[in-house]
């Protein structure tokens, strides 16, 4: 089983693995210009309202990204 | 004479470019479209040692991949336009994250000059850059700003005016594969590379990411780029686009490390304790709904007293003396009351109201320049989803309570047409400036004991509305899947003052175009629709009069069925504003001078001066009661009095309140129109928009009216 941004506790951290296969190839190069790239650590910040979006922080600045995107990113542990 | 050195400036959003570019450009500074689209386009033309600099500043963007319109503007420029350097400007505080776009600028092969921003918060982070590795190791100028304090700004000039001398930035390595395939394509793109004037790197690598958008089709697939990549795609077991953005982000990686020396590790981020605070899952809202709040009250606890004045000044001072001048010039009668009751009681009662205007517009610019802003997007997003919105929506929402116009203009943050489209649909319920004239004038005759809580549920019932409008527009016209949310949340920062007032300005300007376009031209044209035919006596048999006897019974079962009311609103459709300012024109006749026009015009203007002063004194004397909550805005106010007693005549505080709702909803103003026009190539939003409000406005008039009926 793979574990999910979403599924991450505030604090933890992990390692993107990939992007998934079938996501919209604009999107793909978007999340890549933003550094979602193999190896990049990325660790859970905050979480609003009902736990959506996630704030994370991503080489050294923090992005804010819905669950269902966020789903879009496999992840590997630290 | 040589021609202007022309400087394109680039940098991520949030690098503080547009403060860079503000301070060195100042008054120099020339906002207008680019053309085709409504995308602002800063430019400033300037003299440094007798040289001519032409800056033009480019839409913030995080790489040459567009996403969003203004990424495509961005791009499109650099490749499509003639210039002589990039301005390419840092977030010093985070240089690996800058260099990415840095690396993509690279590859264009125009001479670079790197500003090195926010160079103070760098160090007090103990981050310092050896500007001279920068420049040998890329082969680029490079320097160090603080823009906020105009630290730095001659050297960056006396950089900007040597550019021509500079040679093409330094070709990098992408690494032996990626070179390998990039040699590649040298023979087999040679016809494509003819038709542009850029380095055949930036092209390569766009035709392997497959975003060179901007080479055509039939050109590319005669390429084969499949043959010549198969390989790194075999033994890498990667998507090429995923490689290139992994090669660039290494680099971008490796340079930030080689450059920078990082003194002493300073973990303190004060951004992330605000955040512990304002981002808190419980507190966020609250907090959230209280700085709203804390807002609009600042707003008119700052901004009523200078209405007071202005009202007077035009009112009082203005008119009279206007008066006086054309009966001293003999003047024909009717040009006197053109001027003075159509054109100063017209546009006089519109201006009136900039106070408002400019102190709603200096908070809004605040708290998008300090960084809350997405942090609103942020708190939002889930509750604007669940009404087929988004959280980015919450920023020209916002917009839109200061004027509906420049709130169509920003739903332009959307990246899909489709939002932004929806949400300019219920931008119009969001109640703007304009509508406050209106509401200040009515709350005041009718509700003085409570004018602020009135004003509040006014705009909560927009904010209802447009909800409910909202889901219903999602189920039915906007059937498509919710889009992207990947939204940087940039560091807060204290914005300086110079730039606040500078986007103040800027969006406060609409508001003024507006009063001395639209609403001068109309307010000329109502003074004749209540004048003519020629020489009618009563207002009633006017044309606007007659017109709005036609229309007045629709208004009727909601409590304001007479012509006056009917006349204003139709007059309102231009811009709500001029409700009040035709309603002014249609009593000024029935109010009777009472003014004692023998003064001399120097005591008037002496009074005028003690008014203004006075007008400071209540304005802080407001804001220092709004931290020990004791208001006294609205109450004291014993301006337009003689308006005011005309409609306690015609209205009840129920139909008052009825008529203010109606006011609120009843269609967008035909500026926003002009600019839902222009963002969407069609007239139909604005029909579709118009069609809804005037439905939902009826109906919720007619429920308020008789339900209040009832239960009163």
């Amino acid at each position: 089983m793979t574990i999910k941004i979403a599924d991450l506790k505030i604090g933890q951290s992990a390692l993107v693995d990939n992007i998934v296969e079938n996501c919209d190839k604009k999107l793909k190069q978007r999340l890549r210009d933003m550094g979602f790239v193999s190896g990049q650590k990325i660790t859970i910040l905050k979480k609003s309202i009902f736990g959506d979006p996630i704030k994370i922080s991503i080489k050294n600045y923090e992005i804010s990204i819905r669950k269902k995107e966020a789903d879009l990113i496999k992840i590997k542990n630290d | 004479m040589t021609s202007p050195i022309k400087i394109a400036v680039v940098g991520n959003p949030n690098s503080g470019k547009s403060t860079l570019i503000n301070n060195i450009a100042g008054s120099r500074l020339k906002v207008g479209n680019w053309s085709g689209v409504t995308v602002e386009k800063k430019e400033a033309k300037l003299n440094f040692k007798n040289k001519e600099i032409n800056l033009v500043d480019l839409p913030g963007i995080y790489s040459l991949s567009p996403y969003s319109i203004e990424e495509k503007i961005a791009r499109d420029f650099l490749i499509n336009e003639q210039y002589d350097a990039i301005l390419n400007v840092i977030d010093s505080t985070n240089i690996e994250r800058s260099f990415y776009l840095t690396i993509q600028l690279l590859e264009l092969g125009v001479p670079i000059i790197i500003v090195f921003n926010i160079y103070d918060e760098a160090k007090t982070k103990g981050i310092e850059v050896d500007l001279n590795i920068v420049s040998k190791l890329l082969n680029v100028q490079a320097t160090s700003t603080v823009a906020t304090k105009k630290e730095g700004i001659n050297e960056l000039l006396n950089k900007i005016i040597s550019i021509r001398q500079d040679k093409k930035p330094k070709d990098i390595s992408y690494g032996q594969d990626l070179d390998r395939v990039l040699d590649g394509l040298t023979i087999s793109g040679k016809k494509i590379f003819k038709k542009f004037n850029l380095s055949q790197k930036f092209i390569k690598l766009k035709i392997l990411e497959g975003s060179a958008d901007f080479i055509e089709q039939k050109d590319l697939s005669e390429l084969k780029i499949d043959d010549i990549t198969a390989h790194l795609k075999e033994f890498h077991n990667q998507d090429l686009e995923e490689y290139i953005s992994e090669a660039r982000h290494s680099l971008a990686r490796g340079f930030a490390m080689q450059i920078t020396k990082v003194k002493e590790k300073n973990d303190w981020d004060i951004s992330r304790k605000i955040d512990q605070i304002l981002l808190n899952r419980y507190l966020s809202l609250p907090i959230f709904l209280m700085t709203m709040w804390l807002i609009f009250k600042l707003t008119f606890d700052i901004a009523n007293p200078f209405i007071d004045f202005l009202d007077g000044f035009f009112g009082s001072f203005l008119a009279k003396w206007a008066s006086l001048g054309l009966n001293f010039i003999n003047s024909p009668q009717w040009f006197n009351s053109l001027l003075v009751d159509g054109i100063i009681g017209g546009v006089g009662f519109v201006l009136v109201f900039t106070p408002v205007i400019f102190t709603m517009m200096f908070f809004i610019t605040f708290i998008e320049s300090s960084g809350y802003m997405a942090r609103v997007a942020f708190i939002t997003d889930r509750i604007m989803r669940s009404f087929g919105l988004h959280g980015k929506s919450f920023v020209p929402l916002l917009i839109g309570f200061g004027c509906n116009v420049p709130a169509i203009y920003a739903t332009r943050t959307l990246e899909s047409f489709k939002d932004r489209v929806a949400t300019s649909m219920v931008i119009p319920f969001m109640s703007c400036g304009a509508r406050l004239p209106v509401y200040i004038l009515f709350t005041s005759a009718f509700f003085a004991q409570n004018p602020s809580l009135v004003i509040w549920s006014l705009y909560i019932l927009g904010i209802i509305i447009a909800a409910i409008v909202s889901v219903i527009l999602q189920k039915t016209i906007f059937k498509q899947e919710a889009p992207l949310f990947v939204m940087e949340l940039p560091p807060y920062r204290l914005p300086s003052f110079k730039s606040l007032m500078i986007h103040t300005w800027e969006k406060g300007k609409h508001f003024l175009i507006k009063a001395g376009t639209y609403i001068l031209a109309v307010s000329i044209f109502v003074w004749f629709l209540l004048n003519l035919p020629w020489g009618v006596e009563d207002k009633k048999n006017s044309y606007l009069g007659q017109a709005g006897q036609i229309v007045a019974p629709i208004f009727k079962p909601l409590g304001f069925g007479d012509w006056q009311s009917a006349s204003s609103l139709i007059t309102g459709i231009v811009a709500k504003e001029i409700i009040i300012g035709t309603m002014g024109q249609i009593y000024a006749s029935e109010i009777d001078s009472q003014e004692d026009l023998e003064n001399d015009i120097f005591q008037d203007l002496s009074v005028q001066a003690k008014n203004l002063s006075l007008a400071f004194v209540n304005s802080i004397t407001n804001v220092l009661s709004t931290i020990s909550i004791v208001s006294i805005s609205l109450e004291e106010d014993e301006s337009n009095s003689s308006l005011k007693e005309k409609l306690q005549l015609f209205f009840t505080p129920l139909s008052a309140f009825s008529f203010m709702v109606f006011t609120l909803l009843y269609m967008p103003c035909v500026v926003t129109g002009i600019a839902m026009k222009q963002e969407f190539g069609s007239w139909k939003w604005f029909g579709l928009a118009t069609i809804i409000g005037f439905v939902v406005a009826w109906l919720l008039s007619f429920l308020t009216y008789n339900i209040g009926l009832w239960v009163l």
